[in-house]
């Protein structure tokens, strides 16, 4: 799982590449914790490069709007590849989250 | 060191080799296909092994994912749903069987307490070396033109038990979120007595 963050203005972007599962967390714990530092308006992931994500990798996701939210930031999933997309689908995640396309 | 694999749940139409446990460094590729190719026409049965810290610096789904797709032709949405099975049982098997770790609470101060425990017990001696297998079996029935692949996950830890009460993917929360997967992609998904290998069908 790879990262790079880009802030412009008010917003800052997160594009997420690789495999987004249970073998990371602790990448992607220190990763959120340097991200939040961050007082933007709103979270972007970009999911685009994103090649597989499982259970964990939803849940992981799930935090990271917690956590936007406790700083009263938005969080939008962008352009889910069609396996990420299914896996949001069957979990009912885009009831939750804003997905763009 | 050889550790006897799994007993297969049900006999398969033909016989079996029983293949043995590489220990690290790891599996070669070269060795894979010389198995491979012992196997018979009926049937073929790979075997992965890596111990839990490999299993963890390594990445077992893909790598199995990976020998699947150069030897079958299947659509996308069938390779996601295995994909998807295998990584979740992997996931539970490796967590909660291995390293002995209970679900963990989706909620942020238990995040990072949850990661600080995998690291710990992945430090441990006898949890960080404890094996996981994957045995793959595809078995073709050329009267009914049906083809089964069976995949095997076997841990040694402490088994799982599954609650008989599962919601849908959608309803359950936190860590149920695995096994519902499971169940609802895959035709079967079936414990063993003791918890420690799951098996899983899809029908082809």
């Amino acid at each position: 799982m790879n990262h790079a963050v880009t802030i412009t203005g008010d917003a800052a972007e997160i594009t997420i590449t690789g495999r987004l599962t249970f073998k990371f967390h602790k990448e992607y714990k220190d990763f959120l914790d340097e991200l939040l530092k961050n007082k933007v308006a709103k979270f972007i992931f970009d999911l685009s490069g994103v090649e597989f994500i499982d259970s964990a990798g939803l849940g992981m996701l799930l935090i990271a709007k917690q956590k936007a939210q406790g700083q009263n930031a938005a969080i939008v999933l962008r352009k889910p590849p069609e396996n990420v997309k299914r896996m949001l689908q069957v979990a009912k995640f885009d009831k939750i989250f804003d997905i763009e396309d | 060191m050889v550790v006897p694999l799994p007993a297969p749940l049900e006999p398969g139409p033909a016989p079996l080799d029983r293949v043995p446990f590489q220990a690290e460094p790891g599996l070669s590729p070269a060795w894979l296909d010389r198995t491979a190719d012992r196997a018979t026409q009926a049937g073929i049965l790979l075997v992965f092994g890596w111990h839990t810290t490999t299993a963890y610096a390594r990445d077992p789904v893909a790598e199995v994912v990976a020998v699947l797709k150069s030897r079958l032709s299947l659509d996308d949405v069938v390779w996601w749903r295995i994909e998807t099975a295998l990584s979740e049982s992997v996931a539970n098997a490796l967590t909660h069987g291995n390293l002995g770790l209970s679900s963990h609470d989706r909620a942020s101060g238990d995040f990072n307490a949850y990661v600080e425990a995998v690291e710990a017990a992945l430090a441990d001696p006898v949890k960080g070396q404890r094996p996981l297998m994957i045995a793959v079996r595809l078995i073709d029935d050329p009267r009914q033109a049906i083809r089964t692949l069976l995949i095997e996950i076997a841990e040694d830890g402490a088994g799982f038990i599954p609650d008989a009460t599962l919601k849908t993917v959608a309803e359950s929360d936190g860590a149920g979120r695995g096994i519902t997967l499971i169940r609802e992609l895959t035709d079967e998904a079936r414990y063993s007595p003791d918890g420690r290998t799951l098996r899983l069908r899809f029908q082809l």
